[in-house]
């Protein structure tokens, strides 16, 4: 994406913006962009292009990816996406976020009616087939006869035994990381030629080339180039199918386009992942820590005043960024429970989210027209509480089947499919004008909710500010429920199996642990908690638009939430705090540009210096206060209590000891 | 005819070609100590692989407690009794030794979870108790709030052990409990071991040691290239020319010279 840009600026002005920003306030300036002097040839911006991608490649593989060369997945999984954080919102900055055309190098005009066949070729989508292939056979062959390219292969089976033959892994993977970054750099600009250029619709053409590269078992690049171009002709095969007459309408071209890769990532996955996995791929490697809260309760009565004194100081924007925060906060503890607790990186509970809001809004809409859309969209009319639980129940439904193909999918490569599978879903649901009950892309209109007579809506009915009341406490009360409930799950036995399922699977299946049922169940109530959160979100707008839910919304979320730390309330809240538009917002855009990159950046640090978060650097500052109030404890009576030591609850929960 | 636990009748595990088991029938009668030996790479990991089905079996039946469980998910197998341990440490890091053992005895129903949310599940005591007798027996009750990465290999070893019997085994199947041991830890878990006996057990051992196996087990087997090679009781399995020609070397005579050197093996390699 950042080399495409770099070759569009090129060729329309001969600027070449360099992927840092003006970091230093002040007089002192940091040089942001390089002047060619004009407008440069096609040439010239593929060559600046590439060596853009070159420079981000190397320094990916420098800064961030060497370091982690040892550490978990969840850590390189974090990584990337504090890249991804990082370059999206420098990109934002750079060039904006809407979509522009960019006249590509590939050549123009169309064979028309190919072997009488009656369609048209264009002449762009023959060279990049013919450059896919190229390069696919390329990298065969380089991989296949080079001695370096040997070596490559043999590091990726054991790096010490690479290091034993004399091949420093170091200079193996830079010089992977200079290959790579060059084709993703030609890939950048040769796809200028198919699609609209935009930070986040460009970013999104990873789901595609994952779908390919699991293809070919991220091992041949042959089968990587023919599958990826076999999987372009399903989809537009598939999106061809929905012109037909028979094709139910409910499934929109769209949709079905983006669901394809979704669909091959899966079947393949599923075909060759094991339930359990095999004998030499189990690693064992320290995962970020889902601490046990000593004291729920309190954490939780904590909380609620910290709550209840924010809204009760506050009005109008301010309490309508306390609760947006508060609703981030809901999502981030679905997460807590899928990726803190049971390991399995999910991207889709923004998705979750999604389904519950537009499930729960359509079931609640009666055809009243809205003053806040043009649109008028008609439904059953429920209960907003009964059509709200139903848009829970949805979304709990959806995190199932988005399950199943986790039963077999792990670290990374479930994070892909769960992203595809976000991706889709935005496609086929939130963009379905079937599910929208308007024109796909319309903004569908919240019926102002109420629940057991009160109303509920975030827009105070008389003032016209966010800033309702009851609705606080609605999203409070959620919020303080669930946070309960994980916290009580992370104490009880079924938190534990998640802790052993994401601990070892295989162990815990031998003690007679249904590996399957932990992760279904991690998912369902994941699910549930992100559904919530979607209604929540539902209430706080006069209508659900398709943006809300974009994939990336979602890893912003996520993002944070590793920050704060993914496995505890105390990451949550530190997460939550941070939120755009949440409480410690700025209403100025330059500072959310700025939250996006710092945040990218902090969150590639956190992977390599403190996987467990910020909230894990708050433990070693409460046992130094600790053990300095135990020696001047004047009684000599033993203050410290064990972590797991749960006997204050006992008092307060007399059920304990039924 | 006795009353056995677990039986297997040419059961067989192809890995592309190569039979790591061929046609083994082994049997293991209730409430006894059976052994399986055998040199490196001989399949014995991968018989216990196949018996708890972590491994597909080609060929064969394995029956447990008179089912046939050839069919069943590994966890349903140790749901109905049959346990068994690692050879390689694959404990939960981020549950303490009590949580290690709390989570494979604890008992599961659909609607655990709901409970576990409200903090209302039951303490159940029965539960706790075996839990306790199982760190006990063990000796690790001082160290039943560490973390396992917290305790030295010898006494993770035996987390390991204890967890399986927090799991409510009536087969415990020990996949080399002792290799990284030293000689001292090796004998006391010995001991150890044949407790289990009395406890409604019956425990099926697989180990490089052999001073160890001979001294345990009620009834050994012998397995080299994936086949069953000899058979019988310590004494028996000892004086077989057989396992001397086959496991023990031509040359060596000495059982006793030939367990010390497997010792070795096991803890140089430090799996298979």
């Amino acid at each position: 994406m950042y080399p495409a840009y770099g070759f569009a600026t090129l060729r329309e002005s001969g600027q070449l913006f360099l992927p840092w920003f003006d970091f230093i306030p002040g007089p002192i300036d940091v040089p942001v962009r390089i002047d060619a002097g004009g407008p440069t040839s096609a040439l010239g911006g593929l060559v600046g292009a590439l060596l853009l991608s070159v420079l981000l490649g190397l320094a990916l593989h420098f800064f961030v990816f060497g370091p982690l060369r040892s550490s978990p997945p969840i850590s390189k999984i974090i990584a990337s996406l504090g890249v991804l954080s990082y370059l999206q919102a420098i990109a934002a900055h750079h060039f904006g976020t809407r979509p522009r055309r960019v006249e590509g190098i590939l050549p123009d005009g169309t064979i028309e009616n190919v072997f009488g066949l009656g369609g048209n070729l264009a002449h762009d989508r023959i060279a990049l087939g013919a450059i896919a292939l190229g390069v696919g056979g390329v990298l065969w062959a380089y991989y296949r006869f080079t001695m370096t390219g040997l070596a490559t292969r043999a590091a990726d089976e054991s790096s010490n035994g690479a290091v034993m033959l004399g091949w420093s892994p170091g200079r193996l993977a830079s010089i992977n990381w200079l290959i790579s970054s060059v084709i993703t750099g030609l890939a950048g600009v040769l796809f200028l030629d198919l699609t609209a250029l935009s930070p986040a619709g460009y970013t999104l053409l990873i789901v595609p080339a994952l779908g390919a590269a699991l293809l070919a078992n991220l091992t041949s690049p042959m089968v990587a180039a023919a599958g990826g171009i076999a999987m372009g002709m399903v989809q537009s095969a598939a999106a061809r199918l929905a012109g037909f007459d028979w094709w139910p309408e409910a499934i929109p071209a769209q949709g079905i386009r983006s669901a394809v890769p979704l669909i091959v990532i899966v079947l393949v996955q599923i075909s060759r992942g094991h339930l359990l996995p095999i004998r030499t791929t189990i690693v064992t490697r320290p995962q970020p820590r889902a601490p046990l809260a000593p004291r729920p309760l309190l954490t939780v009565a904590l909380c609620a005043l910290v709550i209840a004194w924010l809204a009760a100081t506050s009005g109008g924007s301010s309490e309508a960024r306390l609760v947006t925060t508060l609703i981030a906060a809901i999502l981030m503890l679905s997460s807590v429970v899928l990726v803190g607790f049971l390991g399995q990186v999910s991207l889709a509970n923004l998705a979750f989210a999604g389904i519950a809001a537009y499930v729960a809004v359509r079931l609640a809409s009666d055809g009243t027209p809205s003053e806040y859309s043009i649109f008028v969209v008609d439904g059953p009319g429920l209960p907003d509480p009964l059509a709200a639980l139903l848009g829970v129940v949805a979304a709990t439904v959806v995190g199932l089947l988005v399950a199943l193909p986790a039963l077999r999918i792990r670290g990374i490569h479930l994070a892909v499919v769960t992203l595809a599978a976000a991706a889709a879903a935005a496609q086929l649901v939130f963009a379905n004008p079937a599910v929208v009950g308007a024109t796909a892309g319309a903004n569908t209109p919240v019926p102002q909710p109420e629940w057991f007579g009160a109303y509920v809506g975030s827009r105070d009915l008389a003032t016209g500010r966010s800033d309702n009341t009851a609705f606080t406490v609605l999203v409070a009360v959620f919020l303080l429920t669930s946070m309960l409930g994980v916290l009580n799950l992370r104490r009880g036995m079924s938190g534990r199996r998640m802790l052993a399922v994401r601990a070892n699977e295989r162990s815990a299946a031998a003690l007679g642990i249904d590996v399957t049922g932990v992760k279904l169940l991690g998912f369902g109530i994941s699910a549930a908690i992100a559904g919530t959160s979607g209604v929540m979100i539902a209430y706080a707008r006069t209508v659900l638009s398709i943006q809300t839910w974009s994939p990336f919304a979602g890893i912003t979320n996520l993002t944070l939430l590793f920050i704060g730390g993914v496995g505890s309330v105390g990451g949550v809240i530190i997460g939550a705090i941070l939120i755009p538009a949440g409480v410690l917002s700025s209403s100025a855009s330059e500072g959310e540009f700025l939250r996006g990159a710092v945040s990218g950046i902090a969150m590639i640090t956190i992977a390599i210096k403190f996987p467990n978060g910020l909230a894990s650097l708050g433990r070693p500052i409460i046992d130094w206060v600790k053990m300095r109030w135990n020696a001047t404890d004047p009684h000599g009576n033993p203050r410290d209590r064990g972590v797991g030591d749960t006997s204050g609850q006992i008092e307060i929960l007399p059920v304990e000891s039924g | 005819m006795t009353d056995n636990i677990l039986e297997t009748k040419g059961l067989t595990v192809t890995f592309g070609g190569l039979n790591a088991n061929d046609s083994v029938n082994l049997n293991v009668p209730r409430g006894k100590f059976v052994g399986l030996i055998g040199p490196n790479g001989a399949g014995k990991t991968t018989f216990i692989d196949a018996i708890t089905g972590y491994v597909p079996m080609s060929a064969g039946t394995a029956t447990f407690a008179g089912e046939d469980i050839g069919s069943l998910k590994p966890h349903e197998r140790a749901e109905r009794g049959l346990v068994r341990t690692f050879q390689s440490l694959e404990l939960f890091e981020d549950l303490s030794v009590r949580d290690n053992l709390l989570v494979a005895a604890y008992p599961t129903k659909w609607y655990s979870f709901i409970l576990d949310m409200l903090y209302m599940t039951p303490k159940d005591q029965e539960t706790e108790d075996r839990v306790n007798w199982a760190l006990d027996i063990m000796g690790l009750t001082d160290e039943a709030d560490a973390m396992p990465t917290d305790l030295p290999h010898g006494r993770r070893k035996l987390v390991g052990v204890a967890r399986a019997l927090a799991a409510k085994p009536d087969l415990i199947l020990l996949d080399e409990p002792a290799a990284g041991l030293d000689t001292a830890e090796s004998q006391k878990l010995g001991q150890h071991l044949r407790e289990f006996l009395d406890h409604d057990m019956s425990v099926f051992l697989i180990d490089h040691d052999m001073g160890l196996v001979l001294s345990v087990c009620d009834y050994i087997y012998v397995l080299d290239f994936g086949e069953i090679i000899a058979e019988g009781t310590p004494a028996e399995v000892r004086e077989d020319p057989a396992v001397k020609a086959a496991y023990l070397g031509a040359e060596a005579g000495d059982v006793q010279a030939a367990a010390a050197e497997a010792v070795v093996g096991a803890q140089s390699s430090g799996g298979e």
